[in-house]
């Protein structure tokens, strides 16, 4: 079966201000089968053509919702399902440089809240538990689409 | 005497879901089509905008869907998302509390007869959820899910937890996974026919596949898929190839070699299933990964499940649950393990 990427291909767009790129977009998927706690999105690195773009120039939005890295980690009021798009704008003069693919590497370090770990030992009623977490990001290359 | 009806989760069409779009209704009509006569929800999948807090829209929309079918609400499935806050280690006890009511509410207002809630709630905090429980008309279940066993430190809290509460709107979820062979994790036992080999291989790496379960890399996954029938030594050995961290090391070296997770336990599994669990059952997962000929999984032996199932004195659903890989549609598989239930337990529904 075909499986639905994280990274939707034809979604590498520039931004433009006065005529001018200012930045670029590109929508993702989550493809867990549950929504995931914007709370359990503990980190989100994105580098393009193998170059990290500063935290701060990064949004991810979901809904009416934009919010930088930091705040998707604090965000444990809202919840990011399978059926929701989110877009991730990135705040770059220039944008990307069009007729060309762009390496997109997104990294997405999730937490699994409800999946205490370890699983096997006893579990003592108030001992802290840990939680596993995992990348749900992707990395692919994408035609600037604009 | 049992009475004894067939549902499906809509979890079992996850695929179809994420992959195909698939909208609920969607996958309330191949639940029509499969002649079961209710569905399970797992909330934060089918409600997964807004859950723990599903709009009454959101909720009222689905229950009339489920009307237009002819299906009842078998199950409303919570997610104890214990771990959800990021500034902190733990939610609490009464937070945990708070959730677990809410869970109630919307099984309520959905229409659901039960409820799963998952083994990351308190014990206590579980306790204290009897009376609402009670007053919503819904009962819980936690779900025993492998490699949980019945007589494990924790099962036997949350049994403390059901016994003091006298109610019998609080009790267990099995899900028929946790009868796996040696559940699923630890060295494979000895003396195993080859059908029996492969099912468990397939169920451990089912168990290494999904990555939320242990954070393992999907190459990792692919490692495991790829060398089937290795000894646990040459697996682990072969591991050195990956970058991982020390909780994802401990966790693969418990996988392959704890002969046994929750000590003397799985000799007695199935008696302590029959004494411990089934008096308290309110909800089951009727789990399945893999078929043989007959419909059954080989794994499981679904069938000396049902068979202490149908001599107690539960009354409720068993939502079958497609946890396994196929390339074909999923569908067919459901309808043959379905088809196997209807035989086993003599029922139409």
């Amino acid at each position: 079966m075909k499986t639905r990427p994280i990274i939707d291909p034809e979604s590498l767009f520039n931004l433009y201000a006065n005529g001018n790129a200012v930045g670029f977009k590109f929508k993702i998927h989550q493809n867990r089968y549950r929504n995931v706690p914007l709370s359990c999105i503990e980190k989100i690195v994105l580098k393009v053509d193998d170059v990290e773009i500063p935290s701060n120039m990064i949004h991810f939005c979901l809904g009416y919702k934009k919010l930088l890295p930091h705040e998707v980690a604090d965000d444990y009021t809202d919840y990011w399902a399978f059926q929701d798009p989110v877009t991730i704008e990135v705040d770059q003069l220039g944008g990307l440089e069009y007729g060309y693919a762009h390496k997109i590497e997104l990294f997405m370090l999730a937490k699994s809240a409800y999946i205490s770990s370890p699983f096997y030992v006893t579990d003592v009623e108030n001992q802290p538990h840990t939680y596993p977490t995992s990348n749900i990001g992707a990395t692919d290359s994408l035609w600037v689409m604009a | 005497m049992a009475n004894i009806k067939l549902g499906l989760t809509i979890y079992s069409l996850t695929k179809e879901q994420v992959h195909l779009g698939w909208s609920t209704e969607d996958c309330l009509k191949v639940a029509k089509q499969l002649g079961v006569t209710g569905v399970e929800f797992v909330a934060s999948q089918t409600f997964g905008t807004h859950y723990p807090w599903p709009t009454d829209e959101e909720l009222y929309n689905v229950a009339n869907l489920c009307a237009k079918y002819g299906l009842e609400i078998a199950s409303y499935s919570g997610q104890a998302d214990r771990g959800k806050r990021s500034d902190l280690l733990d939610l609490s006890e009464d937070d945990m509390l708070a959730y677990a009511i809410n869970d109630v509410k919307c099984a309520y207002k959905i229409g659901a007869k039960a409820q799963r809630q998952q083994n990351n709630m308190y014990p206590n905090a579980f306790k204290k959820l009897a009376p609402w429980a009670e007053k919503y008309g819904v009962k819980v279940g936690i779900e025993m899910h492998s490699p949980m066993t019945p007589r494990e430190p924790n099962s036997e809290a949350f049994n403390r937890a059901i016994e003091e509460s006298g109610s019998k709107y609080i009790g267990w979820c099995p899900d028929f996974g946790m009868f796996g062979p040696n559940l699923m994790l630890g060295a494979r036992p000895k003396n195993m026919s080859k059908e029996e080999i492969e099912a468990f291989e397939a169920r451990r790496r089912n168990m290494l596949r999904v990555p939320s379960r242990a954070g393992m890399p999907e190459e990792v996954c692919l490692y495991f898929e790829n060398n089937v029938g290795k000894s646990p030594e040459e697996l682990e050995a072969g591991l050195d190839q990956f970058d991982l961290t020390p909780f994802q090391r401990e966790s693969i070296h418990v996988m392959l070699y704890t002969p046994d997770l929750a000590g003397d336990t799985r000799d007695t599994i199935w008696e302590d299933f029959e004494s411990i669990i089934v008096p308290h059952t309110v909800h089951c997962h009727g789990k399945f990964t893999k078929l043989n000929e007959e419909g059954d999984d080989p794994g499981i032996h679904t069938s000396r499940v049902l068979e202490i199932l149908n001599r107690s004195d539960y009354d409720g659903y068993i939502s079958i649950e497609w946890e396994g890989r196929t390339d074909g549609p999923t569908t067919q598989v459901l309808q043959k393990h379905i088809d196997f239930y209807r035989k086993t337990l003599g029922i139409q529904g």
